[in-house]
């Protein structure tokens, strides 16, 4: 952990450049640029609003927004995740000309994805002024674990990746699936207090952090209330300790990686 | 002419110490690779392809090491076992000091704009966004682009990308710099330009290594070059001989084998007559 801050604090000259880099080029030849920031969630929105509220005719009051908390979020970790996988292949040119730790490339992809989510949530905050409070700063709570999550994934899916080229195919349908186990499109009561769901299941749906995380969002951006900090404190403390897990596994792996790629 | 032998390791003048030691370095690259070798050793290694097998070299300050070889004898592996980025399999390395190798263009992105590329390949090749800063002008004179400067990197003629990049990688100062074919792009004023620009560039490091195809270049620039062949070093010594029995090689490699026969033993060199 210590080592992680040493290489970010020496290489954030160049952890900077990659974030403007990452931002910049996904909107440099659109006409509509940094628009796209805002429109991208947006859409997403207007897409499962149809789908959900018109077609199937579900979904609470404001249902555009309590979606939107969640599909945020869940696109914030789904992208940063498949982005993490990717990120030793698709750096192979950096990783043989530049001297940057490799780590650099892992952790750039959640930082970028986060920055695309806080646009995402400012404007979740203008549309639903109403639950606005002291509160909506511990916003960055939630931001700051799914940087974490999905980091310590990418130690782990970034060295799979260079050994098994199939391990981001097999990601995109997890992040698929994985969207249905977290409370997107439904709040997570609805698993907790169906009588029908099996106590196990429940137990093992409550192992999903993203759970947690977006239930978080969703209680301080959508109800305007704080959150229930336990559950959070649980997956920060699990979370961090895999990390500590991870950062020794892709210490170990990635002198391998350069011929592999 | 210097045949190559582990303990050669003399410098061209007395006290001056050495840079970079290369001792008996083996590399290896995995025909089939699994990801249980990270947890497990490698049983499989006379399957592996040997990149590099038994090289040795030592490098002192002022020196510049000029390498030769036909295509696949293993030189850019070399530059990057110097560069740390691939870990020896045998054999040991030390490096006395900053390594960089001057490659061109690095995470350079067609959709931004020169100045904007200066940032970010300078900041990725290890230089302060102050000091890309305090070095923009110089940058800016040297590839002379004019008001391109500013102008989407996709615009450029591959000329001028090339002047851009070499501009970039050149601001740079290491003690070890590595130049892995970086002259053979632009035109010949570029060229003539480039080669100024890296005798400049010498004087400021400790020691650098030139990596290319051109035995010209190799006498102008060198003071010591080494041959590679297969991955294993056939002779290193002072450029003229050096490069005279390598471009005799390269014109008909079987009659050359033939009439050395003592280089067989050790390179295993190839007779075909590719080049």
């Amino acid at each position: 952990m210590l080592r992680l801050s040493k290489d970010i604090w020496e290489n954030r000259h160049a952890l900077r450049s990659q974030f403007y880099v990452n931002t910049k080029t996904t909107v440099a030849t659109t006409k509509l640029g940094m628009l796209w920031w805002i429109l991208d969630p947006l859409f997403l929105m207007l897409i499962y609003y149809f789908v959900v509220k018109v077609i199937f005719n579900r979904g609470g009051p404001n249902y555009h927004l309590f979606l939107l908390c969640g599909l945020v979020t869940y696109q914030f970790f789904s992208r940063s995740i498949a982005l993490c996988t990717g990120a030793l292949v698709r750096s192979e040119g950096l990783i043989k000309q530049a001297s940057l730790p490799m780590v650099i490339y892992v952790i750039i992809s959640p930082l970028v994805q986060a920055f695309f989510c806080i646009i995402g949530f400012i404007v979740i905050m203008i549309w639903n002024y109403h639950a606005l409070g002291l509160h909506t700063l511990s916003i960055v709570v939630p931001v700051f674990l799914t940087i974490m999550i999905s980091f310590t994934a990418g130690l782990f899916l970034s060295i799979f990746e260079v050994y098994i080229r199939d391990t981001g195919k097999l990601i995109s349908y997890v992040l698929r699936f994985g969207m249905y186990l977290s409370p997107v499109l439904y709040a997570s009561d609805r698993i907790y207090d169906n009588p029908s769901i099996p106590e196990y299941a429940k137990a093992l749906y409550s192992l999903n952090p993203m759970v947690h995380v977006i239930t978080a969002v969703k209680d301080l951006l959508f109800h305007g209330r704080m959150f229930d900090p336990v559950p959070l404190l649980i997956v920060f403390a699990a979370v961090f300790a895999i990390m500590q897990f991870g950062l020794f596994f892709f210490r170990r792996s990635s002198p391998y990686v350069p011929k592999m790629l | 002419m210097t045949e190559f032998s582990n303990d050669t390791c003399q410098p061209l003048s007395k006290n001056l110490s050495p840079i970079v030691v290369f001792d008996n370095v083996s590399l290896c690259f995995r025909k089939h690779s699994s990801i249980f070798e990270l947890f497990f050793k490698n049983k499989n290694r006379d399957k592996n392809f040997w990149a590099l097998r038994g090289v040795s070299f030592c490098i002192h300050e002022g020196e510049t090491l000029g390498i030769i070889g036909r295509n696949g004898s293993g030189k850019s592996t070399l530059s990057l076992v110097c560069t740390k980025v691939y870990q020896p399999d045998k054999g040991e390395i030390e490096i006395n000091g900053r390594v960089q190798l001057l490659a061109l263009g690095v995470g350079f992105q067609k959709q931004l704009s020169g100045r904007e590329n200066v940032y970010i390949s300078g900041s990725l090749l290890g230089l302060k966004t102050s000091e890309i800063r305090e070095r923009m002008d110089e940058i800016e004179a040297f590839a002379d682009i004019g008001e391109f400067m500013d102008e989407q990197v996709r615009t450029y003629s591959s000329g001028m990308r090339s002047r851009l990049a070499f501009a970039i990688a050149t601001a740079i100062r290491p003690d070890i710099l590595i130049l892995d074919e970086v002259m053979a792009t632009g035109d010949n004023a570029f060229r003539d330009k480039a080669m100024d620009r890296m005798k400049n560039l010498h004087s400021l490091t400790k020691c650098a290594i030139v990596i290319s195809h051109s035995p010209a270049q190799l006498k102008q620039l060198c003071n010591k070059v080494i041959w590679l062949e297969k991955g294993r070093m056939v002779m290193q010594g002072e450029p003229t001989p050096v490069l005279d029995a390598y471009q005799a090689f390269c014109k008909n490699p079987k009659e050359w084998m033939e009439k050395h026969p003592e280089y067989l033993h050790d390179s295993n060199i190839t007779t075909s007559n590719q080049s």
